[in-house]
């Protein structure tokens, strides 16, 4: 083979390669059917709910790639928790307000994450089914606190997450960029730790004789997607500017589907969060569009219910079809 | 009459698997298939049990052209390919599994129990397993797992039966039984197509032998007629020496030192223990029959049976897992790579660095250079592991182990199943490694691969084991297949097997 033909094949190898395309044929599919599609503001406002997206789709790859059929359903419902009893932090001080309230709903989703990851590992119960539960107790746990009427105001300093840095960047977005390449490169590629989940998640046998605690880098996980979850609840109620009940729960289902795009095996030790921001984007397009054609929200989330299936079906295909 | 397969071609993008095959085969003719890892007989094998498709070519089968597009449409036919990848349900038990391809059914719809049983029953009685009625396949021991493929293969009154690689795993008198069975297809004019690492079976049982190299067929010849050095060289491509030359004679042992001891070794399936004295420097084969424990002793060694109490080199210590036995520099390779050696969707660096650089935290300046020095064969290091060759994933896994610089290395049957050309490069690798000054425990099915290797080094032994304990120890000269076997069969000993033996010895 020479060089030029091994390098497309390179390209057409690329993980990200469907997801890219998709994104770009969206934004003009998107331009041709709404006028003021790619706006400043549209884009501004695509780009913030795909950062949110792009945090619990993080949070969901480490405990896809930590394999076991691994899967966190509770996602979303940490997320509504801290949505919910994040925003109730409050100092005299902006700045002591936000550190505190990171670290404690930094806190409060890695101790889910921990019970998820502990009934994973200890008691052995299927990931779904685990987290599933641990989804219904958190629920039920932010319904029993507040009775079903949440009465939380969020301050301007949590709400400063939807400013504008510049153009149609804005302060979350910027942030979830950073988290994304960091926690990427140095935590999932270079550090010891991810290089092990990715062995543990592809061969826990195998890793386990190679002395690998995959026990526990695999609990660590379940605590990561927590801990990452936590945040993106608080973020999402920062932009949202008032919080509901249960108001993330939708983002359980769409964070499977948003690694599932993103190139990463749902049998585990393969995958990248990279992936999951462009997966967030597909799926934060499809619905963008939808949007702005003004159709019934019903109709709408039928809609995106059938596109998800077709590309899942590709997706899941996809392998098999480059043999 | 018979199979006629001409230039036959099959290319994965731009590998070629198969170039231009060609060969036929007589009804009632047992052919041996022989070839390195690597060689396509595993995708001939597919190509004419339907499991893949051909690119061009022909078969013949019986005068009539045939293309299988699928297994079902080749069972039709009576074509029946069994292979090393098994296809049974490990929750079903095992006369379901035997009758899965045509269940019997009373009145048309419901599953007939009984008619299970009956034709499970005729099979392995046959083949002398009737203990294995009504079990599980997942209780099962691997190597009564093949048998049960065969028996499911035998079950479908195969025309042509392909074997692939079935017996690597079989202890003697599994092979035996299926030699037996298909001298009996044989005489019902059945042909098979017989393809096997291990060139004893193929005299035994083969009548003619065609030599795969690259892809293509190289030649058949009658399988008397060539002698193993022969056939040897045709599939390297290059006169080699033979495998059976490889070591010294063995010189018994004057001085030792022990390195290890370990006075008790659970061996839990037979609820018994067994001690154990390691010396530095020293190979011990560990031979056996099926399921006599060896696995069991050296997995044990390696904490996976729980806590293990040794002492080495005079200090006390306890191994509770692989961890800990990595701590005290010990290595395990098992022959199942794709269960506990391959990390099948990562690529070769992170495969082959797993040990040294997240458990012993020592830092891999050049993967490049690790793999250059076990002779694997590869394109680049950020290649996908399983893109390899089973041998060569194997030496991807042995590298692994041998690069962390072990003092005890556990092998179960770490040879099975791949070519003899990788497989002398890792008895190489292992008695290089006990030259150094470690020692080897290596479990092997095969008894002429532990006659073999424990010639190559000063210091070896062969401990035989015989339900849960060492039935016998084996030093220097008395290290022959014909004293193994003798010592694996304490009770019952087959004089036809003794007198074969003798003959081979």
């Amino acid at each position: 083979m020479n060089n030029s033909a091994k390098k497309s094949n390179d390209i057409l190898k690329n993980p990200y390669l469907p997801a890219i395309s998709v994104s770009v044929v969206l934004l003009i599919v998107g331009q041709i059917l709404t006028k003021g599609f790619l706006s400043q503001n549209n884009i501004s406002s695509i780009m913030m709910t795909t950062a949110i997206l792009t945090l619990a789709s993080m949070a969901q790859a480490a405990v896809v790639i930590s394999g076991d059929m691994g899967l966190d359903m509770s996602v979303g419902a940490i997320m509504s928790l801290t949505a919910l009893f994040g925003p109730m932090i409050i100092f005299k001080s902006n700045a002591i307000t936000m550190i505190v309230a990171v670290v404690s709903v930094v806190l409060m989703g890695a101790f889910v994450g921990l019970l998820n990851g502990i009934g994973v590992q200890y008691l052995k119960i299927v990931p779904l089914v685990m987290t599933l539960i641990m989804s219904s107790v958190v629920n039920g746990f932010a319904l029993f606190i507040t009775k079903g009427q949440p009465s939380v105001s969020v301050s301007k300093t949590l709400q400063g997450v939807g400013a504008v840095v510049f153009g149609p960047l804005r302060v979350l977005t910027l942030i979830v960029i950073i988290l994304l390449f960091v926690l990427e490169i140095f935590m999932l590629r270079r550090s010891k730790y991810g290089r092990s989940l990715f062995l543990a998640g592809n061969n826990r046998n195998a890793a386990d004789l190679c002395g690998i605690n995959s026990r526990k880098v695999i609990l660590i996980a379940y605590v990561f997607s927590g801990l990452i979850s936590g945040l993106a609840g608080l973020m999402l109620v920062g932009y949202a500017g008032s919080a509901q009940m249960q108001m993330a729960n939708q983002y359980t289902m769409l964070s499977v589907a948003a690694v599932v795009i993103g190139g990463t095996n749902l049998a585990g030790g393969k995958g990248s969060l990279i992936g999951g921001a462009l997966g967030s984007l597909v799926l934060i397009l499809i619905t963008n569009i939808l949007q702005a054609l003004n159709m019934p929200a019903g109709l709408r989330s039928l809609i995106q219910g059938i596109i998800l299936v077709g590309i899942l079906m590709i997706n899941s295909r996809s392998p098999k079809l480059r043999q | 009459m018979g199979i006629i397969i001409s230039d036959i071609s099959k290319r994965y993008g731009a590998v070629v698997a198969i170039s231009r095959a060609s060969m036929s085969v007589e009804k009632g003719e047992i052919r041996a298939i022989l070839g390195g890892n690597g060689s396509g007989k595993s995708t001939l094998a597919k190509i004419i049990g339907g499991i893949i498709s051909k690119d061009s070519g022909k078969i013949a089968f019986n005068d009539r052209e045939i293309n299988f597009t699928s297994p079902k449409n080749a069972k039709k036919n009576r074509v029946i390919i069994t292979s090393q990848e098994l296809s049974l349900f490990t929750n079903l038990t095992v006369e379901e599994n035997i009758c899965i391809c045509d269940i019997p059914v009373k009145t048309g719809t419901f599953i007939n129990k009984n008619g299970i049983s009956e034709k499970a029953g005729k099979v392995l009685e046959i083949m002398n397993l009737t203990d294995l009625l009504g079990k599980k396949v997942s209780e099962l021991h691997p190597n009564q797992q093949y048998m049960v493929e065969l028996a499911k293969a035998i079950v479908q009154n195969p025309k042509l039966l392909i074997i692939d690689e079935i017996t690597s795993a079989l202890y003697r008198q599994d092979v035996e039984i299926v030699d037996k069975i298909l001298k009996n297809l044989k005489s019902q004019g059945c042909i098979i197509l017989f393809i096997s690492h291990r060139m004893e079976e193929l005299y035994n049982i083969c009548d003619s032998v065609t030599i795969m190299r690259n892809g293509e067929t190289i030649g058949t010849y009658p399988m008397q007629e060539k002698s193993e050095d022969e056939l040897l060289s045709l599939m390297v491509g290059t006169s080699m020496v033979s495998y059976h030359g490889e070591g010294k004679s063995h010189i018994k042992p004057t001085t030792k030192d022990i390195f290890i001891h370990v006075p008790k070794i659970p061996i839990q399936s037979y609820h018994t223990t067994e001690s154990l004295n390691i010396c530095k420097g020293e190979i011990i084969g560990v031979a056996g029959l099926q399921g006599h424990g060896q696995s069991e002793l050296v997995k044990a060694l390696y904490g996976l049976s729980g806590i293990i109490y040794m002492e080495i080199e005079g200090k006390k210590c306890a191994i509770s897992n692989p961890r800990s036995a990595v701590k005290h520099r010990f290595a395990f390779i098992s022959g199942d790579r794709e269960r506990d050696g391959v990390f099948n969707e990562r690529d070769l660096k992170d495969n082959v660095v797993s040990v040294l650089e997240l458990v012993r935290k020592q830092k891999v300046s050049s993967p490049k250079e690790l793999l250059d020095s076990y002779n694997i064969r590869y394109d680049n290091t950020r290649q996908i592991i399983t893109e390899l060759s089973g041998g060569n994933q194997q030496k991807v896994v042995v590298g692994r182990w041998l690069s962390t610089d072990p003092k005890l290395l556990l092998a179960d049957d770490p040879t099975k199943g791949i070519d003899i050309k990788a497989r002398t490069d890792l008895h190489q690798e292992f008695a290089k490694l006990a030259e150094q000054g470690s020692a080897v425990i290596i479990v092997s099915s095969d008894d002429d691969e532990l006659v073999s290797i424990t010639s190559m080094v000063e210091r070896s032994r062969v401990i035989v084991m015989y339900e849960g304990h060492i039935s016998k120890i084996l030093e220097g000269d008395d290290i022959t297949r014909a004293n193994i076997l003798a010592a694996s069969m304490p009770v019952a000993k087959p004089n036809k097997i003794k007198e074969r033996d003798k003959v081979h010895a």
